[in-house]
C-alpha cells in the first residue's frame, strides 16, 4: 500500500514538472573566488609555453566556445573533439563530450593536462602562480592553504558558475509570457515536442543531463567512440552527452566532431539519426526558429563593463 | 594530608574521564545519528532510482532524477568519508562501506542506461502509437499489439520479434510502415536492454546489501551507545563512591584532627613537661610547662639533646642505663635532678617512651616528667623533723631518766651519808667500834654503791641504743623497766599487778625498754591525779594465736572518747606544758611500727578487779608471732 502511495507521489512530482524549466534568475557566487577564478580563467601561466589560457577556446563574447571544428592547443596542435561551450554548464551534470567528468572542478584540471591543449600540470602551475605577488595575496585571503590545485580549480569552476544566459525569448515564454514567442516559434516547440526531441532534450540546460547514444535510427558516421573510450564498455559504444540547446546559434560548428557548420544540418541530422525521420524543410525552419529563442543575456559581460 | 591530596586528584581524574566519556558518547551518539541519516537518506534516493526504473514510459525532466543522484552522490560521499566511518576499528563495517561504494557506482551506471534507454523507448512509443493512428498496413497491427504489450508479457521472445520486424522490413517500402517498423526494431532493442538491466539491478541487490548494512549499523552501534552508557552508569558509581569516600575520609580526618587538636592542648597546658626529641634525642618539641620550669624557652633548646639540662648530680651508669634502656625499645621511668636556667635544681619523676614508625625503627622519644622537686624537699623537711622529734623525746626521756636516777639515787645516797657520817663521827668522838661493826658499815655503803652502779649500766645502755636485734624475754625487758621506774611507783603507793608469760622475741630490746617506760609513766602521771583509793597497774604479757601482745592497763577513768583517736598524733598531750611534749606515745608509735614490725593500740576498758569495779586506759603493744 505504501508504495502504491509513494509511487503515485513520485510519478505526479515528475509528471508535474515542466520538461524544460528556465534559467534561475538569482544564482549565489562568492564573488571572491569567482574573480579570482575569472583571472585563472584568462591566464596563459596555465599552459605549458604560457601561450593558451581557458579563455582561448572558451571565447565567452562569443558563444562561449570557440567556433572552430576541434580546438587548436599548444604548438598549433589540433585536438580530437569540439569544444563545448562554457556558458550555462553549471546546469550540466556530465563534463566532457564523453562525460568523464560530473563537476566543473573536475572538467577544469582535464584541458590543463591533455598534452595538445594546455599540455600543463598542476605542479607547474603552482610554481608559476607563486611567483606572482597578487596571486599569493588572493588565494591566502580566500583559502586557508593558499595556492594548491584544488583551490585553483574551486575558484575557476567558481567563476564559471557566475556565467549564465538567463531571461531567453523562452526563458519568458517558459514564465508566462505566451505571447513572446511568434507563431511559428510556438510550432517549432510544438514540433521539437512531437518528434521527441524534447525526450533527450530537456531540464533546465534543454540537454546536459543525459548521456546519449548517437544514431539511435541510423549509424552515426563517426570514428569516435564516445563513452566507450572511457569504460571500455561495448554499451558505451557511441554515448555522447546530450549538449545543451541554449545559445545553439552561436556554437556552431557543431557535433562533438564539429564538422556541422549550420543549424539547419544539425537539426536535419538529428531528425534522421535519432528519431529515423527526414523532417520537410518548414518544419526543419519552424525548429530552427525556436531554437534561436533559446539565446539568453550574457548578464556576466554586462556586470563586467558596469 | 597526602592522602588528602591523592584523593582529590583522584576525585578530579575520575570526574575528567567521567566528562570525556560523556563528551564521547554525545559525539559517537551525534556521529551514529549522521551517518544513520546518510544511509537512510540513500536507502530513500534508492527506492526513487527504483520507482524510476520501473516506471511506465512517459517524457521526463532528467533534471530531476540527476539532483536525485548528485543528491545521493553527495549523501555517499559523506559516508564513505564521515570519520567515525573512516577511523572504525570494526574491520566489517570499513568492507561493508567498500563493498556499497561499488555497487553504488554500479547503480549509477545503471540509472544512466536506464535513463538513456527509457528516453528511446519513450520517443519510439510516442512515434509508433503516432504513426499507427496516420494509418499502417492491416498486417502490422499484431506487431503493433505485441509492442505496446511488451510491458505485460514477459514471455514474448525478443530475438523472434526483431527477426521478424527485419523480414518485415524487406517487405515494405512505403514510409509510414517502413517508419513504423523501425521504431518497433528499436522498441524491442532497447525493451531487451532494459530488461537486460533490470535483472542486472536484481543481481546487484543494492537496496538489499544497504538494508543490511542499515540494520548492521543500528545494532552496532546500538551495542557501543549501551557500551558507553554501561561505561558511564560504572563511572557514576565510582564518582559517587569516591565522593563518598573522600566525605567519610574527610569526616573522619576533620574528627582525629579534633582529636589531636584537644590532644595536643591536654599537651600544652600540662602541669608535666614533655619533651618529644628525634630518634638522634634532638629536642623537637617542649611544651608550656618544660619553659614554666626549666625557664628555657622551646626556641632554645630545639635541636639540642635534653642533657644540656643535667644538673651533674647523677652518675654516668644512670645515663648509661637510660641510654640502653631507651634504644632496646623499652620503656624508661626514673628521677632526674636537673637543672634550670637559673641554676636552681629540680627532682623530675620521668617516663620516657621510645616511638616507633611502621618498620619498627624508633622515630622519637617522647618523655613525660612530673616536676617532684616541691615534694622531694618537703619530705627532706620531713625527715628532718622526725629527727628533730626524735632528739627531743630522748631528751625527754633522759629528763625522766634522770628524775628516776635522782628517785633511785636517793636512798643509797642517804644510806652512804649515813652510814659514813656516823663512822665519821664514831671516829672523831673517838669511839670504839669493833671491827665487825666496821665492815658492817662499809659493806652497807658498798652495797649502796654497787647498786649505784647497777643503775648507771641501765642508764647507759638506754642512752646507747642497740640497732641490731637479739633475742630476749619479754619478761626480763620488762623488769629492766621497772627496775628504772620502780621507786617513783612505790612513792605513789601504785600496786602493780603482773601477769607474764615466758614468751622471748627477736628484736630490738632497748627500744622496747623505752616504749614500756612510757606507757608506765603515762599511767603513773595519770594515777597521780587520780582520787582512787587504791592505784592500780595491770601489766599482762601473753600469747594469742597469732600475736604476742604486752598490755598495760589503768584504773586512772581512761581516755576522753573525744581525744582517743588523737592520742598518737605528735605534739598532742594533755598534760601540763612543764609535765609533757606530747610526743611520748607519737614516738612510741614510730618506733613500734617502723622499727619493731608491731602495732600500738589503745582502748578504754571498764573491769572489775577484787570485787570493785574499775575503768582505765589499756594500751597494747601487738607483734606479730612466727
Amino acid at each position: 500500500m505504501n508504495k502504491i502511495v509513494l509511487f503515485t507521489f513520485i510519478a505526479v512530482a515528475l509528471l508535474s514538472k515542466e520538461l524544460i524549466t528556465p534559467i534561475p534568475l538569482n544564482i549565489k557566487t562568492n564573488e571572491q573566488k569567482a574573480l579570482l577564478g575569472k583571472k585563472l580563467f584568462n591566464d596563459v601561466r596555465l599552459s605549458k609555453n604560457n601561450t593558451i589560457s581557458c579563455a582561448s577556446c572558451h571565447i565567452l563574447e562569443e558563444g562561449g566556445d570557440d567556433n572552430l571544428a576541434v580546438s587548436i592547443g599548444i604548438n598549433g596542435e589540433k585536438g580530437t573533439r569540439n569544444a563545448p561551450t562554457v556558458l550555462n554548464s553549471r546546469f550540466n551534470s556530465n563534463q566532457f563530450w564523453d562525460g568523464r567528468a560530473q563537476t566543473l572542478e573536475e572538467q577544469a584540471s582535464g584541458p590543463i593536462h591533455n598534452p595538445v591543449e594546455m599540455g600543463s600540470n598542476f605542479k607547474e602551475i603552482i610554481s608559476k602562480l607563486k611567483k606572482d605577488s597578487i596571486y599569493l595575496r588572493e588565494f591566502n585571503a580566500i583559502y586557508k592553504d593558499g595556492i594548491t590545485a584544488k583551490n585553483i580549480v574551486n575558484s575557476i569552476a567558481e567563476f564559471e558558475n557566475t556565467l549564465i544566459t538567463p531571461n531567453s525569448k523562452f526563458d519568458h515564454f517558459l514564465r508566462g509570457n505566451t505571447d513572446i514567442l511568434t507563431h511559428n516559434e510556438k510550432d517549432g516547440y510544438k514540433l521539437f515536442k512531437e518528434y521527441g526531441c524534447i525526450s533527450c532534450h530537456n531540464g533546465v540546460n534543454i540537454g546536459g543531463n543525459l548521456m546519449q547514444k548517437l544514431g539511435i535510427m541510423e549509424e552515426f558516421n563517426t570514428k569516435d567512440f564516445g563513452k566507450f573510450n572511457v569504460t571500455n564498455n561495448i554499451e558505451d559504444k557511441f554515448y555522447f552527452k546530450v549538449p545543451s540547446l541554449r545559445n545553439i546559434q552561436h556554437t556552431s560548428p557543431y557535433f562533438h566532431d564539429g564538422v556541422t557548420d549550420t543549424l539547419k544540418d544539425a537539426v536535419n541530422k538529428m531528425s534522421y539519426y535519432q528519431v529515423g525521420y527526414t523532417l520537410k524543410e518548414e518544419e526543419t525552419d519552424k525548429i530552427i526558429l525556436f531554437l534561436k529563442t533559446l539565446t539568453g543575456e550574457k548578464i556576466f559581460l554586462k556586470e563586467a563593463n558596469e | 594530608m597526602n592522602k588528602r591530596i591523592l584523593n582529590s586528584i583522584i576525585l578530579v581524574i575520575t570526574l575528567f574521564t567521567l566528562a570525556f566519556y560523556i563528551n564521547n558518547a554525545r559525539i559517537q551518539n551525534s556521529s551514529f545519528f549522521q551517518i544513520n541519516t546518510h544511509i537512510e537518506q540513500i536507502m530513500m534516493n534508492n527506492k526513487d532510482f527504483n520507482l524510476y526504473i520501473k516506471d511506465s514510459f512517459h517524457y521526463n525532466n532528467f533534471d530531476i532524477i540527476q539532483k536525485k543522484i548528485t543528491l545521493s552522490k553527495q549523501e555517499f560521499y559523506l559516508l564513505k568519508n564521515h570519520p567515525s566511518i573512516l577511523n572504525n576499528s570494526n574491520p566489517e563495517i570499513l568492507s561493508y562501506v567498500k563493498n556499497l561504494n561499488i555497487l553504488f557506482i554500479q547503480k549509477l551506471d545503471i540509472i544512466d542506461k536506464a535513463k538513456s534507454y527509457r528516453a528511446i523507448l519513450n520517443n519510439s512509443y510516442v512515434i509508433a502509437q503516432k504513426i499507427k493512428k496516420e494509418g499502417i498496413d492491416k498486417n502490422l497491427n499484431n506487431l503493433f499489439t505485441t509492442i505496446m504489450t511488451l510491458d505485460k508479457n514477459p514471455e514474448v521472445n525478443m530475438h523472434k520479434e526483431i527477426t521478424l520486424v527485419n523480414s518485415l522490413s524487406k517487405k515494405y517500402h512505403s514510409k509510414n510502415e517502413k517508419f513504423f517498423l523501425n521504431h518497433s526494431r528499436v522498441i524491442l532493442e532497447y525493451k531487451n536492454k532494459l530488461d537486460t538491466i533490470n535483472h542486472n539491478l536484481k543481481t546487484l541487490a543494492f537496496e538489499k546489501k544497504l538494508d543490511n548494512f542499515h540494520q548492521y549499523y543500528n545494532s552496532y552501534s546500538q551495542e557501543i551507545i549501551q557500551k558507553a552508557y554501561l561505561s558511564i552508569i560504572i563511572l557514576f558509581v565510582l564518582l559517587f563512591l569516591s565522593i563518598l569516600l573522600y566525605l567519610i575520609y574527610d569526616y573522619k580526618l576533620s574528627k582525629s584532627r579534633e582529636e589531636l587538636k584537644r590532644f595536643r592542648k591536654t599537651v600544652e597546658n600540662s602541669d608535666n613537661i614533655i619533651v618529644i626529641t628525634d630518634e638522634k634525642v634532638k629536642i623537637k618539641y617542649v611544651n608550656g610547662a618544660f619553659t614554666k620550669i626549666t625557664g628555657y624557652t622551646a626556641e632554645e633548646v630545639k635541636g639540642k639533646n635534653p642533657k644540656m639540662l643535667s644538673s651533674g648530680n647523677q652518675s654516668k651508669e644512670f645515663y648509661k642505663n637510660l641510654n640502653q634502656t631507651l634504644y632496646a625499645g623499652k620503656k624508661w621511668s626514673g628521677e632526674f635532678i636537673n637543672m634550670s636556667k637559673n641554676g636552681k635544681l629540680s627532682y623530675e619523676q620521668a617516663t620516657i617512651t621510645p616511638v616507633f614508625d611502621e618498620n619498627n625503627k624508633i622515630i622519637e622519644f617522647v618523655a613525660i616528667k612530673l616536676d617532684t622537686t616541691n615534694e622531694t624537699l618537703a619530705q627532706e623537711q620531713l625527715l628532718k623533723k622526725e629527727k628533730l622529734l626524735l632528739q627531743q623525746s630522748k631528751m625527754a626521756a633522759m629528763g625522766e631518766m634522770l628524775q628516776n636516777i635522782a628517785h633511785q639515787w636517793r636512798q643509797p645516797l642517804s644510806l652512804i651519808s649515813t652510814a659514813s657520817t656516823g663512822l665519821l663521827v664514831k671516829k672523831e668522838l673517838d669511839i670504839k667500834t669493833s671491827k665487825e661493826e666496821d665492815i658492817k658499815v662499809l659493806n652497807t655503803i658498798n652495797d649502796a654503791t654497787q647498786h649505784l652502779s647497777e643503775t648507771i649500766n641501765a642508764f647507759r645502755d638506754f642512752f646507747h641504743p642497740n640497732k641490731e636485734k637479739v633475742s630476749f624475754k619479754l619478761s626480763d625487758v620488762y623488769k629492766k623497766t621497772l627496775n628504772i621506774v620502780e621507786t617513783r611507783f612505790k612513792n605513789l603507793n601504785i600496786e602493780i599487778i603482773e601477769e607474764l608469760e615466758d614468751i622471748s622475741i627477736t628484736n630490738l630490746d632497748n627500744e622496747l625498754i623505752q616504749v614500756i617506760m612510757n606507757l608506765l609513766n603515762n599511767a603513773r602521771d595519770i594515777l597521780e591525779i587520780s582520787k582512787n583509793n587504791k592505784k592500780l597497774i595491770f601489766v599482762k604479757i601473753y600469747k594469742e594465736e597469732k600475736h604476742i601482745v604486752i598490755s598495760v592497763k589503768d584504773n586512772g577513768g581512761g581516755i576522753n572518747n573525744s581525744i582517743i583517736d588523737k592520742v598518737f598524733e605528735p605534739y598532742f598531750t594533755t598534760k601540763h606544758k612543764s609535765q609533757g611534749t606530747g610526743i611520748g606515745l607519737y614516738m612510741c608509735q614510730e618506733i613500734i611500727t617502723k622499727h619493731m614490725n608491731g602495732t600500738l593500740e589503745v582502748s578504754n576498758q571498764t573491769y572489775t578487779y577484787n570485787s570493785v569495779q574499775y575503768t582505765g586506759a589499756q594500751f597494747k603493744i601487738i607483734f606479730p608471732n612466727n
